[in-house]
């Protein structure tokens, strides 16, 4: 046998190992090595990047003894800034180990749930919005969800283990019962003319804050539709997403439905406004943010994409699972669900300049 | 830009040939200018230990052009078994790792499993093993992981301390394709890999 031949079978073998293996095979949406050579580093503001943004974000014009708009986020704790800039201050909660739960304003009021898993309860900011008004508002139930709806506060409210739930609102001295029990409640909205609130089933109802009832609202464009994460009401116009990956759309108050699939697990909604063209963003588990593709009729068929600017160059962002979506002109801010929050700029509505907060 | 890997492996290979050229004296009975040469065959193995630095180059796209890795210099380390085939030539296994950071902090794996030849000319009390390996890269970019092809060519300086023990220096040239051709990710992110480790060794052969 000669030398060559004798070295042919293994070399032959290697060759065809190799080859099966020169072709990556991968689930993931980008290259790795072209990931790297895009990753640009991210501007970064003082707010801490391991934060999980899991207790809402909130815009507070200035008022009362507030002197500037500003920009609230609850993120283990309070944090706020100046919504024309400036670095993040942080409120130290009202008791040892609390964690912020939600942060809403209603009238001229910034409340606050906390809970350190044992104890619970609602508080207040002082007028100054920069510290707590001591003692507890409310502490009979943990509040799981605190929202701002038509300008009054609606706490979602039940055990840990999700039992007792109850959806109640403030009348001023308490917050008492809207008449929704035993539903988990994930948000809230108002487009003019009804209450809407969405969790496992979908709420409507009209009348006061406490007009609420426990049967759900049913429409066919609805049907089999469940774990509405997020709504969002934009002048009359409402969005509602789910996690199992429906957007769905009524422009007057649950007459006409429009919905549309896709396969993405959607957290929060939010728009912003730029030259002209709104933009409605989607925030999503594992992919960061996407866009309704139609900027003037925001058609939910229309298509998703992902937003363009520097977000592809930013892979802590892009891969991240948002939680929170606060939408504000030009200005979005997307809390996550463990690299803090993070600003898109959309000045330029083609090329949002993306920065982490 | 597109020649440099092999223009720098072209010259390797001819500064060694001069060396291959020399002819090394050999141990003699005659006085103090005995020294002894060792001598391997098949059966002879070595292990090799190795650490240093890791130099990210460039990435190259299948169309030739030449981009930054945009990686923090790194760090690499890897262990080596050597099976002596003559007393030129050594084939063995070689299994390792390196690391090193994106500009966010990212970090990037990778964790070669190779086959590796090589060819050692000898200049007594110095080796200059000119060597090819080749295999798997384990890759891991945060949740990202992949197994791509790897190729690494090298040449070492060792300085042979005694018959057992030697120490030096290594050279090694890492190229790994990471190449897509369905949709996701497109064919156009595909790239090639472009990375030198630059290592110390200590060698034993047994």
């Amino acid at each position: 046998m000669s030398h060559g031949k004798r070295f042919g079978a293994p070399a032959a073998l290697a060759a065809i190992v190799f080859s099966v293996f020169l072709f990556s095979c991968s689930d993931d949406m980008e290259g790795v090595f072209y990931s790297l050579e895009i990753e640009e580093k991210a501007a970064d503001n003082s707010l801490p990047n391991a934060l999980a943004v899991s207790g809402d974000i909130i815009k507070v014009t200035a008022g009362g003894g507030i002197t500037e708009d500003r920009y609230y986020i609850g993120a283990g704790s309070v944090f706020y800034r100046a919504a024309s800039g400036g670095a993040w201050a942080r409120i130290p909660p009202p008791f040892r180990g609390g964690m912020v739960a939600g942060i809403a304003r209603a009238g001229s009021d910034i409340f606050v749930a906390v809970s350190d898993g044992s104890r619970h309860g609602l508080f207040k900011l002082d007028a100054a919005g920069t510290a707590y008004v001591p003692g507890s508002l409310y502490s009979d139930k943990q509040i799981q969800r605190l929202m701002s709806v038509n300008d009054t506060l609606f706490a979602a409210v039940g055990s840990q283990q999700g039992l007792n739930r109850d959806l109640l609102y403030w009348d001023g001295a308490a917050l008492v019962s809207t008449g929704l029990s035993g539903h988990t409640v994930e948000a809230g909205a108002w487009d003019g003319t009804a209450y809407w609130f969405v969790g496992k089933n979908v709420f409507r109802y009209t009348g006061g804050p406490g007009n609420g009832s426990s049967t759900p609202y049913s429409h066919s464009e609805l049907s089999g539709k469940t774990g509405f994460s997020d709504i969002f009401a934009d002048a009359g116009t409402v969005y509602i997403c789910t996690s199992g990956g429906d957007i769905l759309k009524t422009p007057d108050s649950g007459v006409n439905w429009t919905s549309h699939y896709y396969s993405r697990n959607f957290t929060s909604i939010a728009k912003v406004t730029s030259g002209g063209e709104s933009i409605i963003i989607l925030g999503e588990d594992g992919d960061g943010v996407f866009e309704l593709t139609d900027r003037t009729g925001n058609d939910v068929a229309a298509g998703i994409q992902q937003p363009g600017g520097n977000f592809r160059k930013l892979p802590d962002l892009y891969r991240s699972t948002v939680l929170r979506l606060l939408g504000d002109g030009t200005q979005l801010l997307a809390g996550t669900s463990s690299v803090g929050a993070w600003r898109g700029d959309y000045t330029i509505p083609d090329y949002p300049v993306w920065s982490q907060e | 830009m597109k020649t440099k890997p092999f223009f720098w492996a072209a010259l390797l290979l001819f500064a060694a040939s001069g060396l291959a050229a020399q002819t090394p004296r050999q141990g003699s009975d005659d006085g103090d200018d005995y020294r002894v040469v060792p001598t391997y065959s098949l059966g002879n193995q070595m292990l090799m230990i190795n650490a240093g630095l890791f130099v990210p180059l460039f990435f190259q796209s299948p169309a030739g052009d030449i981009r930054s890795t945009n990686l923090s210099l790194g760090g690499v380390g890897s262990l080596q078994w050597s099976a002596f085939l003559n007393n030129e030539m050594t084939l063995g296994l070689e299994g390792g790792g390196m690391f090193a950071f994106s500009p966010n902090e990212r970090n990037l794996f990778m964790l070669p499993v190779t086959v590796r030849y090589a060819y050692i000319l000898r200049w007594h009390p110095l080796e200059f093993p000119l060597s090819i390996a080749a295999g798997f890269n384990f890759t891991k970019l945060d949740s990202s992981f992949q197994i791509l092809p790897i190729l690494k060519p090298g040449a070492s300086v060792y300085w042979n301390y005694s018959p057992e023990w030697a120490f030096g220096v290594n050279f090694i040239y890492w190229w790994s394709p990471n190449l897509y051709t369905g949709a996701t990710p497109p064919r156009s992110q595909s790239r090639f890999g472009n990375f030198l480790e630059i290592t110390f060794s200590a060698l034993y052969h047994f």
